[in-house]
């Protein structure tokens, strides 16, 4: 009796460790395959997705959307997305590696024709240190504590007239990384 | 001496079968849209209200990564999803639906008609789609959309040639008003004629 409670008991933890498991560990196997793909192009280097690119980052995309991305990697530097906003919709939002959302923004919520959005590392230990997302000087600056993050960008084509405007304004989407230069060591 | 000792070895395995299946499927369960793991249900439909937020449930993260989905911003929309009808059948394309119902106030939404296997290499290829820029209201001001793989009057939104089907419904920047009524069917999904 006490042997058969002995493996109920033992299968019941191991039901638990497995389902846990399977709950915090799907983003560590499904996420980096999509860093993959943007990360060829290193930090920056913004691509619009080909259909195979898409197929691959979402089995679920919308049929009138068309949709590029860049790796953003503000642990090694701040990085620049530089974004002209075409009438309608448009969105730009950025991934961790564990498939968690970090930023969301749309064209309604941008409210202008370009947008220049810097995403750079929390530094809690600079006295210009940003905690939370604002302008400054025209450019929307990010605070994140990630050190990789994919950002995707979406833009609705509503009508196939205005498809290949839209391409081409999505392609003239750029991501530019400043590495942060390396500090000279201190002479004493 | 040998006996006892496949004895355990036959508890072992079932130790094991048991305990990583067990583990595995009610992962699974949860992340299909159980109430349990934070999942919202309005009629036919699912919603994971706070999808992509900080205070999102990691069923929520897990629900969309398992269907090789990138997690929808909660802030810029809400995604209901629907594999069934409204009487619990699932939703076949060798069926016509109609959806009909008053849409919550949004800026604008997409309708979307996906083959449910996401393991399909064509799915994006398969998919129908029909948004708030293609469609006639009702002098009501309801929607009415018929859902059928072979052409239909009035709105009608192209289904998958063949297969079980998944509709997703987009709710671009919808107002405090449809975040609010989440637990209100956006659609109806009545079924009307089977081939």
């Amino acid at each position: 009796m006490t042997n058969r409670f002995f493996w109920i008991v033992a299968s019941i933890l191991l039901a638990i460790i497995v389902h846990v498991s399977v709950v915090l560990f799907a983003a560590r196997v499904k996420m980096p395959a999509r860093f993959d793909i943007l990360g060829k192009a290193g930090s920056g280097g913004f691509q619009v997705f080909t259909p195979d690119m898409l197929q691959r980052f979402d089995r679920r995309p919308l049929k009138h959307m068309i949709y590029g991305g860049c790796l953003v990697a503000p642990g090694k530097g701040r990085v620049e997305l530089k974004a002209p906003i075409e009438p309608g919709y448009w969105s730009v939002t950025l991934y961790s590696a564990g498939g968690d959302v970090l930023y969301t923004l749309n064209d309604l919520h941008a409210g202008v024709k370009a947008m220049t959005i810097v995403f750079q590392l929390k530094d809690d230990d600079s006295a210009d240190a940003i905690q939370a997302p604002r302008l400054r000087n025209g450019k929307l600056l990010v605070p994140l504590d990630v050190e990789r993050a994919l950002a995707v960008t979406q833009a609705y084509v509503a009508h196939p007239g205005e498809r290949r405007r839209k391409l081409e304004s999505l392609s003239r989407t750029t991501c530019t990384a400043y590495p942060t230069p390396l500090m000279a060591p201190k002479l004493n | 001496m040998a006996g006892g000792g496949v004895n355990s070895l036959v508890k072992f395995v079932l130790f094991a079968f048991f305990g990583v299946s067990a583990g595995y499927l009610s992962a699974l369960y949860m992340a299909d849209g159980a109430r349990l793991a934070g999942a919202a249900h309005a009629g036919a439909w699912v919603i994971w209200p706070d999808s992509g937020s900080s205070a999102a449930s990691p069923y929520s993260r897990l629900h969309y990564l398992l269907k090789e989905q990138l997690p929808p911003s909660h802030f810029d929309r809400l995604e209901f999803e629907a594999s069934r009808d409204d009487a619990g059948r699932s939703l076949v394309s060798s069926c016509l639906y109609r959806l009909e119902g008053p849409m919550p106030k949004m800026r604008w939404w997409a309708l979307s008609a996906y083959p449910a296997n996401t393991a399909d290499g064509d799915a994006a290829v398969k998919v129908g789609e029909i948004s708030s820029h293609d469609v006639i209201y009702e002098p009501d001001g309801h929607l009415r959309i018929s859902l059928a793989s072979r052409a239909q009057p009035g709105n009608w939104l192209p289904m998958p040639a063949q297969g079980n089907v998944v509709l997703v419904l987009r709710l671009f920047n919808a107002g405090p008003a449809a975040r609010d009524q989440l637990h209100n069917a956006p659609l109806r999904i009545i079924r009307e004629a089977c081939l």
